[in-house]
C-alpha cells in the first residue's frame, strides 16, 4: 500500500508556477524534513495537500486514495492533520476546549472527546494549562497546543509548518524532544517544514529540498547538506563550488 | 423614487435613438458613479477600512453645496473646490476620532468592527440631516439644469457629461499623484503588503489619514457634479453606497481602473434597464448580478489575481 | 461550577408578574415590542454570535415569516399559529439558497451580501402588486382584520396581557435553545468555525454544512418573530424586509454582546425602550430620533465595549448573567 506519495504536482497562481514536477514519498513512521529557501513553494505545498487549494495537476496518494479535490475537512478525517506556520488558536476557547474540539473528530461524545483532549494535553506538557484561555498562552505554548489540536484528530501523517520558528533554545530542544515522542510513541509519520537547520539534522529520516517549487534534493540529512544544488539555493553560485 | 432625468421627448423618435440615448446617459452616471467608487476603493482598498458611512458623506457634501447654491447663490462647479476642502477636513476628523483608536487597537479589533462603527455613524448623520432638513426630495435649477445638447439627434443631459468629464480629469490626476509622487508610491506599497511597507519606515497610520482624506475629497467634488442634476435627501447616502460597495467589488479591490469601468457598467446596466423594467427592480438586478459575480469570480471582474 | 442562580431568577420572576402589576396598556406594549426584539436579537444570534457569521439580512427572514403567515391567514384561512410555523419552515429553506453564495464570501464582503438580499426581497416585495390572485399590496402593506375578544386560533388578543406572555414564553424558549446549542459538540464546532475558519476545516470540521445549519435554525425563529409581529400590531409592510431593519438587529445583538445567552436580550432591553419612548414623545420625526441614538450607542459600544455590553460588565464585575463556554 502506498502510504504517502506525491506525483507530478504542479500549482499555479494566475501566470506564477509555485510548484513544478513535484514527485516525493513519505513512508509510515517516517519524519521527513522539507526545507528550502523563502518562497520555495513549502506552505503551498502544505495548503495543496491538506486540500485548501487544488492543484493544476497531479496526484496526491495516500493510503492509496488520491486525494487530489477532496474537502480539507475530510482530507483530516482520512488521517492527515497539520498546523500552521502562524498559530491559529480558537483565540476565545480553553486549551482543553481547543483540544476537545479536534478530538470530536473521531467520536461523537463529548466526554470521551475531554478524556482524549486530556491525555494529549498531558502528553504535550500543557496539562496545567487545560481551563485557560487560548489567547493568553505564551508563543511556545500555542504552538505545542496547535500540535495538540492536530494530534486530537488522530492522524497517521502530519505536517508540521515551522513549528520551531520563534521559539528560544529551551523551547526550542523541547520541542524536537517533542516531535521525536510523537513518531515513537503514537507512530505518526511527519512531514516538518523547518527553517532551524540544527533540528532537521537531529530529527529527520531524509530530508527533501525544495527551490523555486520544484525538489532538487531527497535524501539522508547528511548527504543533502552537502549537495552543491543545495548549496546554491541557499547561498547562490559561489559557495557551491567552495 | 423616479431617480431619472426627464429628458423632453419628441414625437418621432425612434427605438434605436432612444436607445442610443439611454446608453450614453448611462455611461455618463456610470462615470459618476464611477468615481465616486473609486473614492471608496482607495479607501477600501488601501486602509483596508469598510466605510458604511461614505454615502453619508457624500449626503453631507451634497447638502453643503445646495445650501451654497440656494444662500450664496454660488454655481456647484465653482462651490465644488470648497466642498472638496470640507470634506477633506470633514473625512480627516472622522478617521482620527473614530476610526484611527479603534485600528491602532489591533489585537482586539475584528474587521467588523469597524463596519459596525461605520453603520452606526452613517445612522446618525443621515438621521440628523433629516431632522435638520427634513424629509422632502430637493432639486435645484441652475442656468444648465435640465439643458440638454443636441447631437445629431441625441439628447444628452449637460450636467451629466460635464460631470462625466470632471470626474474622468480627477481620476486621471490621482493616478498620476499615486505614480510620480512620494506619498502616493507610499499609500501604493502600503496596500500592497502593510508589513511591507512598515518595514520600509512607511508609517501606514499616517497614509490612512491620507487616502480617508483623498477619499473625502473626492467625494465633495463628486457632490457638486451631483447636484446639478440629482436629487438631494438625507437618505441617498444608503442608495449611493450599497452602489458604491457593489462596484468596487465588481470591478476589482485594488484598481482604479477597474472601478471606474464598473461603475460605467453599472450605469449601463441601471440605464438600459429602466428601458425594460421599473426602475426599482433594476436596482434588485443590479444586486442579483452581483451576488451572482461573487459567488463566481470574488476577486471582481478586473481585480487583481489571488488564485 | 453551579452558582446560585439568585439574579436570574428574581429577573424571571419579575418577568412573570410584570403585567400584574403594570397594567397600562402603553407599558405594556413598550415591553412586548422590548421582548420580541430580545426574541429576533437572540434568534440571530446563533448564526451571528454563536457561528460568528455577522448577517446584515436578517430582517428577510422576519418579513418572510410575517407574510407568509399573514397571506395564509386572509386567504387560506390558516390559523397563525399554524401560518407561524409554515413562515418558520419557509424562511429556513430561503435561507439555504441566501446562505449558500453568501457563506463562500469572507468579512465585508459576506455583510455586503446579506445586505444585498435584503434589499432584493424589499424591492421585490414592494414592486409586486399580484402574484397569481394574492395581492401583496405593495409598499402599502397590508391590514390584518381586527377581531373581537381573546382567542389563540385567530391569535388575537385585546388584552395585552396575552401576548405579554407568549412573547416572554417564546424568549425563554430561543434561550433555552440558544443555550442548548452552545453546550452540544455543535456549539463548539461553531465557536470554533467563529474563532478560526481556516483551523477549524484541518480538524475535520465541515464549516459550510454546520454555517448553513445555524442560519437554517435562526431563519426559522425569526421568522416566527415576524408572524408575532404581524398579529400583534395587525399590519406589515416591506420595510420589514428593509437593510434599515436588518442592520437594527444585528445592532441590537452586538451592543448586549453577540456570542452570550442574554448579550441580544439586554440589548434589547436598553435599546428598545428608548425607540418606544421617542415614537411617543416626538410624533413624527420618532424614527430619525431614535436611529440616531441607536447609532450613537453603536459607535460608542464598538469604541469602548467592542465585545457588547454584556461580556464588558461581566469581565468588570463577574457577574453571572451569561452562560458559556468562556473559561473563568
Amino acid at each position: 500500500m502506498t502510504f504517502f506519495e506525491i506525483k507530478d504536482l504542479q500549482k499555479n497562481f494566475g501566470g506564477l508556477v509555485a510548484l513544478r514536477d513535484l514527485n516525493m514519498t513519505v513512508k509510515e513512521t517516517e519524519i521527513v524534513g522539507l526545507i528550502g529557501p523563502n518562497g520555495a513553494g513549502k506552505t503551498t505545498l502544505f495548503n495543496v495537500i491538506t486540500g485548501v487549494y487544488r492543484p493544476r495537476h497531479g496526484e496526491i496518494l495516500f493510503k492509496d486514495r488520491n486525494i487530489v479535490g477532496l474537502r480539507p475537512d475530510r482530507i483530516c478525517h482520512l488521517g492527515i492533520a497539520r498546523t500552521f506556520q502562524i498559530v491559529m488558536p480558537f483565540h476565545t476557547l480553553s486549551v482543553l476546549d481547543n483540544t476537545k474540539v479536534a478530538a470530536l473528530c473521531r467520536t461523537k461524545s463529548q466526554q470521551k472527546a475531554t478524556q482524549s483532549a486530556k491525555e494529549i494535553l498531558r502528553f504535550l506538557g500543557l496539562e496545567e494549562k487545560v481551563h485557560i484561555p487560548a489567547a493568553h498562552l505564551t508563543l511556545a505554548q500555542k504552538k505545542r497546543l496547535e500540535m495538540a489540536r492536530a494530534l486530537a484528530t488522530e492522524p497517521q501523517l502530519l505536517l508540521l509548518d515551522e513549528t520551531l520558528a520563534g521559539l528560544n533554545a529551551t523551547e526550542t530542544e523541547g520541542m524536537i524532544e517533542t516531535v521525536r515522542k510523537i513518531r515513537v510513541e503514537r507512530g505518526v509519520s511527519i512531514l516538518a517544514v523547518e527553517h532551524v537547520m540544527r533540528a532537521v539534522m537531529k530529527i529527520s529520516d531524509r530530508v527533501v529540498v525544495l527551490d523555486q517549487g520544484q525538489k532538487i534534493a531527497d535524501g539522508p540529512p547528511q548527504e543533502v547538506v552537502r549537495d552543491p544544488e543545495v548549496i546554491k539555493a541557499y547561498l547562490g553560485d559561489e559557495y557551491a563550488h567552495a | 423614487m423616479d431617480r431619472s432625468i426627464l429628458v423632453p421627448t419628441r414625437k418621432s423618435r425612434t427605438e434605436m435613438l432612444s436607445f442610443i440615448e439611454a446608453t450614453i446617459n448611462g455611461i455618463l452616471m456610470g462615470g459618476l458613479y464611477g468615481f465616486i467608487a473609486v473614492s471608496l476603493s482607495l479607501i477600501f482598498g488601501v486602509a483596508k477600512i469598510v466605510n458604511f458611512a461614505h454615502g453619508a458623506f457624500l449626503m453631507v457634501a451634497m447638502f453643503l453645496v445646495y445650501w451654497i447654491l440656494v444662500l450664496l447663490k454660488i454655481d456647484p462647479y465653482v462651490s465644488a473646490v470648497l466642498a472638496a476642502v470640507f470634506l477633506f477636513f470633514f473625512g480627516y476628523f472622522f478617521q482620527n476620532v473614530f476610526i484611527e483608536p479603534i485600528l491602532r487597537r489591533e489585537k482586539e479589533t475584528a474587521p467588523l468592527t469597524v463596519i459596525l462603527l461605520t453603520s452606526g455613524l452613517m445612522l446618525v448623520l443621515e438621521n440628523v440631516a433629516l431632522l435638520l432638513f427634513g424629509a422632502d426630495y430637493r432639486m435645484v435649477k441652475t442656468s444648465y439644469t435640465g439643458k440638454v445638447w443636441d447631437i445629431g439627434g441625441l439628447l444628452i443631459v449637460q450636467p451629466r457629461l460635464i460631470g462625466f468629464i470632471l470626474s474622468l480629469f480627477l481620476i486621471f490626476l490621482t493616478e498620476i499623484y499615486l505614480r510620480k509622487t512620494n506619498l502616493g508610491r507610499a499609500i501604493r506599497a502600503t496596500s500592497q503588503d502593510r508589513e511591507a511597507a512598515r518595514l520600509m519606515g512607511i508609517d501606514d497610520y499616517k497614509v490612512y489619514k491620507v487616502v480617508f482624506g483623498i477619499g473625502s475629497t473626492m467625494l465633495g467634488f463628486a457632490a457638486s457634479f451631483l447636484v446639478p442634476f440629482y436629487f438631494i435627501h438625507p437618505a441617498i447616502g444608503e442608495l449611493f453606497v450599497l452602489k458604491s460597495f457593489v462596484i468596487v467589488v465588481l470591478g476589482g479591490l485594488g484598481s482604479i481602473s477597474g472601478a471606474f469601468l464598473a461603475g460605467i457598467i453599472v450605469g449601463l446596466i441601471e440605464s438600459l434597464g429602466a428601458q425594460f423594467i421599473n426602475s426599482a427592480m433594476v436596482e434588485s438586478l443590479i444586486f442579483i448580478i452581483f451576488i451572482a459575480c461573487l459567488v463566481v469570480r470574488p476577486t471582481g471582474l478586473l481585480g487583481k489575481q489571488r488564485e | 461550577m453551579a452558582r446560585k442562580p439568585i439574579l436570574p431568577c428574581v429577573a424571571l420572576l419579575a418577568a412573570i408578574l410584570f403585567p400584574i402589576f403594570v397594567r397600562d396598556p402603553y407599558f405594556l406594549h413598550a415591553a412586548i415590542m422590548t421582548l420580541l426584539f430580545g426574541y429576533l436579537a437572540s434568534s440571530w444570534n446563533i448564526i451571528g454570535g454563536l457561528a460568528g457569521q455577522h448577517s446584515f439580512g436578517h430582517s428577510a427572514f422576519f418579513g418572510i415569516g410575517a407574510y407568509t403567515s399573514t397571506l395564509l391567514l386572509l386567504y387560506l384561512n390558516v390559523p397563525p399559529l399554524l401560518g407561524m410555523i409554515a413562515g418558520g419552515l419557509l424562511a429556513a429553506a430561503m435561507s439555504i439558497g441566501i446562505g449558500y453564495p453568501c457563506f463562500k464570501l469572507r468579512g465585508p464582503y459576506f455583510a455586503l451580501s446579506t445586505l444585498a438580499f435584503t434589499e432584493i426581497f424589499r424591492v421585490v416585495v414592494t414592486t409586486t402588486e399580484e402574484v397569481g390572485s394574492i395581492n401583496l399590496k405593495g409598499a402599502a402593506g397590508i391590514l390584518i382584520p381586527l377581531r373581537k375578544g381573546n382567542s389563540f386560533v385567530a391569535f388575537q388578543f385585546v388584552e395585552k396581557a396575552y401576548y405579554y406572555y407568549i412573547i416572554l414564553g417564546m424568549l425563554l424558549l430561543i434561550l433555552l435553545i440558544y443555550s442548548l446549542i452552545e453546550k452540544s459538540r455543535w456549539g463548539l464546532y461553531l465557536a470554533a468555525i467563529r474563532d478560526n475558519e481556516e483551523a477549524a476545516r484541518s480538524i475535520g470540521i465541515n464549516t459550510t454544512f454546520y454555517k448553513m445549519l445555524a442560519l437554517f435554525i435562526s431563519a426559522f425563529f425569526g421568522a416566527t418573530a415576524g408572524t408575532f409581529y404581524g398579529q400583534f400590531l395587525l399590519y406589515i409592510e416591506p420595510i420589514l424586509f428593509s437593510s434599515a431593519l436588518g442592520i437594527e438587529i444585528l445592532l441590537i445583538a452586538i451592543v448586549g454582546g453577540a456570542g452570550t445567552l442574554m448579550g441580544p436580550f439586554i440589548g434589547s432591553l436598553i435599546l428598545t425602550p428608548i425607540s418606544e419612548l421617542t415614537r411617543t414623545y416626538l410624533g413624527g420625526t420618532y424614527a430619525g430620533v431614535q436611529l440616531i441614538i441607536y447609532g450613537g450607542v453603536l459607535v460608542a459600544v464598538m469604541m469602548f465595549a467592542p465585545q457588547g455590553i454584556v461580556p464588558h460588565v461581566a469581565k468588570r464585575y463577574r457577574a453571572l448573567l451569561k452562560g458559556g463556554r468562556r473559561p473563568r
